[in-house]
């Protein structure tokens, strides 16, 4: 038997042809997009780095100065002459700095909550999709009921509940595993369904027939053939809830039931920065809302690039 | 796995298949509408036989409920009722459990769609190669590399193709490496469900074409599934034609062209746009198939029917001598 | 073409269709030329990605950018109509061209009754009051072979099984009394003894109705029953051209002798199918020469330089350099089969 095959030609290297593909093009000729990429890699790659960037170390109180405290941005301190680019805070903390590790930490918790409510909804989406009957209809009622929760009150009751469980000596330790519980669990509903959905299209495909043919098991045939089939939208929604989860977590912070100002997130510094407003320290504020604004919004842009590009519907 | 010597026994037996689905309305509609539950009978009582070695054909329009049949035969589906017997081992039969596990690996299928039939998140290789694993086929990365190049020769591929993803290929080389992939377990029946009617005309004779060469030199069962009696008529040495999910005839290939008996097959026989039917006038077929769901009382095609009378508004006919007809087994008829 | 006293409805001279992508310009139709006459059937038949689609959309003005006309004319009754302005190719359609698509349900609105739709479209292209309008739609329907045509005309699209809406959608397709009708697979979505069915109503409007059409498929089976002329399509190029009989029986170009041997027939005997070794070339590859000589048995060195045009051969045409060499005698002329 003959191959079909002309002769090949030469192909060109894995990176040239994913600069080549339909995806990469569609990213190049958006400049909104590739600006907002760049920003957000720049946000988090400075949160990653924060010990070799931060000029100060805001959690070291031996390094704290009571006399810096309220230094303008970019202006020299009237007692102690240094500078800081963002200014300081009531504590001479350099503010600047403070947002670097805010931002590690807000970007922490974000993802943190993020992958958790991913493998909870995964999970249970693909279940409830692939096996039907009355475990669907259980988990998809369960997510109905949670979804008819505003996201922050079941973040809220989750908090309440655990810092009624865990012994105060360990509260503060355990914030941030809280947290990420809290906001993981109050977003889980939206990828259970997007999976399911997915799942039921993609095991009516024949590909899982033939797997199923050869003797697989249900779990092999859910991980390892539907499992990948339904990873777009679920990237897609996992990066923009990224950004909801850091808003959610600056709001939780924001409201006092966050990170404690001995590891202060985003919320917790613009918590802070919010009772100098009116008394002209307006730079405590302004810089750590500025970056959450940032941040968020870049996470966004790119997440909405992403769902057009891997919507082929839209395209 | 000795060939048997009594050739007698068929290698596949269908006794009196059935499924039902419950296409009721949702619980709540029921209740408010008052609608009552509704069920399709998608296999009606369906019995045949296929013998080693042999191509039986299903053949029918949509809704006639073959492909329900392939995919009972295979167990992608468990029968309302009904056995399916292949080898001597029950797939439905709780005890036969073990052998089945063991038959499974004998029992493959090629599907109507090529582009829904192969992961598109998989490489060619791994499509094929997972048979190879999960039946244990042969030991160690290299030889089942080797064994996937070998299967991909056979099929008129190149052994590099399995580095590639499907979207890389045509419909028709999807379509061979379906067909690698169902003879990588060294599988002896195939089920092919309608494997060509997505394909073009060319492309579907390169497929036909390696189906026979490779029914020839592996000595492969097929169950073919079609609705087209042209590519049947070519590939089957038995047919069975199916309307509304009974068999209403089964026939040596030939002969069900050259001497159709049931008044439905010379329906279709007729109906069929033909090539060789050029510039020829013909009547025109009256009717169309009844709605599933509530399928016309006796025998489903007696609307339809020219040779209706009153028994066959009452009682539906069973398979006498190949043919389920009232008129034809009363010898009203004298096949022409 | 001999020269004929009547004008044809339909002519369609060169015609060129490009896609622009950013991988480049893709010539979905090459110099396309063909005629329909009055009250003739002319079959367009190649398989998927031949360019038969893209034919019928462009003689209505239905190409959507990156697509455009990028030569060539089509002429209506002897007028131009492929450089019209939109609004006016818009008026064309349905008033003197008419439309048949593969799945009924497209041409139909679910949320109107038939009636409806049948009356406002006989209303737009004539000055009939209401109720003329529907004594006109029902006889439409009486003629397209629907039952009881007054009482069934209140229906909705999805009262109606697959063929009898197919047999609607030609109806409204004959509401303005068109001169040319493209029907691009009119009964690929229905069973076959449905199939049969359309298209007996098909050579009757035509008997009838002097109505001339375009039958796209890829079955040659409907192609072979249905049309008086077929053009065969090969990667957006018509390889030959001819009476349906002839095309069929006595293939002449190679691609349409693999075409005609590959497919299973009820009659004759079943055997090994004739088998074109590899695919149709994508758009973004087509081979320099004839378009076909890569999967040509009998290509020589012209084939690979130079593209072949339509010439005469008795009553067909062929695009094939076998017959147009000076002792060209039977070379290739014999049927496969």
């Amino acid at each position: 038997m003959t191959t079909l095959h002309p002769p090949k030609p030469r192909t060109p290297g894995r990176l040239a042809r994913l600069w080549d593909s339909d995806i990469a093009f569609s990213f190049r000729s958006s400049p909104v997009t590739v600006a907002a990429t760049l920003l957000a890699l720049l946000l988090v790659l400075a949160a990653v780095a924060a010990p070799l960037i931060a000029p100060y170390d805001p959690f070291d109180p031996a390094s704290l100065d009571l006399s810096d405290g309220f230094s303008r941005p970019m202006v020299p301190n009237e007692i102690t002459g240094k500078v800081f680019w963002l200014g300081s805070d009531a504590q001479g903390r350099d503010i600047f700095s403070a947002i670097l590790y805010g931002s590690r930490v807000s970007l922490l918790v974000g993802a943190a909550s993020v992958l958790f409510s991913l493998v909870i909804g995964v999970g249970l989406g693909l279940v409830a999709g692939y096996v039907g009957g009355r475990t669907e209809a259980l988990i998809m009622r369960v997510a109905d009921v949670q979804l008819s929760f505003p996201a922050i009150l079941v973040a809220l009751l989750v908090f309440g509940v655990a810092r009624g469980l865990i012994p105060p000596a360990l509260q503060e330790q355990m914030t941030l595993l809280v947290l990420v519980v809290a906001i993981g669990l109050s977003n889980w509903a939206q990828y259970a369904r997007t999976v399911r959905g997915s799942t039921l299209v993609e095991k009516n495909k024949v590909y899982v027939d033939a797997a199923r043919l050869i003797g697989l098991k249900a779990w092999p045939v859910m991980l390892r053939h539907v499992l990948p089939n339904v990873a777009g939208p679920v990237l897609v929604i996992a990066t923009i809830n990224l950004a909801l989860a850091v808003i959610e977590e600056a709001t939780l912070s924001f409201l006092g039931v966050g990170m404690p100002p001995t590891q202060p997130s985003l919320g917790t510094l613009i918590r802070f920065g919010q009772q100098y407003l009116f008394s002209g320290e307006w730079w405590i504020l302004l810089f750590p809302s500025l970056v959450l604004v940032l941040l968020a919004l870049s996470i966004n842009l790119f997440g909405d690039w992403l769902r057009d590009a891997l919507n082929p519907k839209l395209r | 796995m000795s060939k048997r010597a009594d050739d007698e026994l068929p290698f596949v037996a269908v006794r009196d298949l059935r499924r039902v689905f419950d296409v009721s309305k949702p619980w709540l509609n029921r209740v408010i509408e008052g609608a009552p539950r509704a069920y399709l009978k998608a296999v009606d009582g369906v019995s045949f036989e296929i013998r080693r070695g042999e191509t039986f054909a299903l053949v029918g329009e949509s809704g006639s409920g073959k492909s329900t049949v392939a995919r009972m035969v295979v167990g992608l589906l468990p029968p309302s009722a009904g056995t399916v017997t292949i080898d001597g081992v029950s797939m439905n039969d709780a005890e036969a459990a073990q052998q089945r596990q063991q038959l499974r690996r004998r029992i493959q299928m090629i599907f109507q769609d090529p582009y829904a039939s192969l992961n598109p998140r998989w490489r060619v290789g791994n499509i094929i190669a997972e048979p190879i694993r999960a039946f244990g086929i042969v030991e160690g990365e290299a030889q089942i590399k080797d064994r996937v190049g070998e299967l991909l020769r056979l099929v008129g591929l190149h052994p590099d193709d399995s580095r590639k993803f499907p979207h890389e290929f045509s419909g028709g080389q999807r379509q061979r490496i379906a067909i690698a992939r169902a003879l990588a377990s060294d599988a002896e029946f195939i089920v092919c469900d309608e494997p060509t009617s997505a394909l073009d005309v060319s492309v579907q004779a390169q497929i036909l074409n390696l189906m026979r060469d490779l029914q020839e030199r592996l000595g492969l069962t097929y169950l073919f599934i079609s609705h087209n009696l042209a590519v049947v008529r070519h590939m089957a040495s038995r047919i069975g034609v199916m309307y509304l999910g009974r068999l209403v005839e089964v026939s040596e290939g030939k002969s069900l062209f050259s001497n159709p008996r049931h008044p439905y097959t010379r329906l279709l026989l007729d109906a069929v746009p033909d090539v060789a039917m050029v510039g020829k006038a013909r009547e025109a077929v009256k009717g169309e198939i009844p709605n599933p769901i509530a399928p016309p009382p006796g025998c489903t095609f007696h609307p339809r029917c020219p040779l209706v009378f009153e028994r066959c508004r009452i009682e539906n006919p069973a398979i006498i001598d190949g043919v389920a007809c009232h008129a034809v087994n009363a010898g009203r008829v004298v096949a022409a | 073409m001999s020269s004929e006293e009547a004008v044809p409805v339909v002519s369609v001279r060169d015609l060129t269709v490009e896609f622009v992508t950013r991988r480049g310009t893709l010539r979905a139709l090459d110099r396309v030329s063909f005629d329909v006459g009055r009250g003739e059937v002319l079959g367009v038949v190649g398989e998927s990605g031949a360019g038969k689609s893209v034919t019928g959309a462009a003689i209505i003005g239905l190409i959507d950018p990156p697509g455009r006309i990028a030569g060539g004319q089509v002429l209506l009754s002897g007028e131009r109509i492929d450089n019209l302005p939109p609004d006016q190719i818009r008026k064309l359609r349905g008033k003197r061209i008419g439309m048949i698509f593969q799945d009924p349900l497209t041409s139909l609105n679910p949320l109107f009754r038939i009636s409806e739709q049948l009356i406002e479209t006989i209303r737009v292209h004539s000055d009939l009051d209401a109720a003329q309008a529907r004594a006109r739609a029902i006889a439409l329907l009486d003629e397209v072979g629907i039952p009881a045509p007054e009482r069934r005309i209140d229906s909705y699209p999805h009262e109606f099984s697959g063929g009898m809406r197919q047999r609607v959608v030609i109806a409204l397709a004959l509401c303005a009394e068109p001169d040319f009708i493209i029907a691009d697979e009119p009964t690929t979505a229905l069973d076959v003894s449905v199939q049969a069915q359309i298209i007996a109503l098909i050579k009757t409007l035509c008997r009838e109705r002097g109505t001339s059409f375009m039958l796209v498929t890829h079955d040659m089976g409907v192609i072979a029953e249905t049309v008086d002329r077929v053009a065969v399509m090969y990667a957006g190029r018509v390889a030959e051209i001819g009476p349906v009989r002839d095309v069929v029986k006595q293939p002449l170009h190679p691609y349409a002798q693999g075409l005609m041997g590959a497919i299973p027939s009820l009659e004759g005997q079943a055997q090994r199918l004739v088998q074109i070794p590899g695919s149709m070339p994508r758009l973004s590859a087509i081979p320099p020469g004839c378009a076909f000589n890569p999967r040509c048995a009998q290509a020589f060195a012209r084939c690979h330089v130079e593209r072949p045009e339509l010439i005469a051969v008795g009553d067909r045409r062929v695009a094939c350099h076998l017959y147009d060499q000076p002792s060209s005698g039977s070379a290739g002329a014999e049927i496969v089969s």
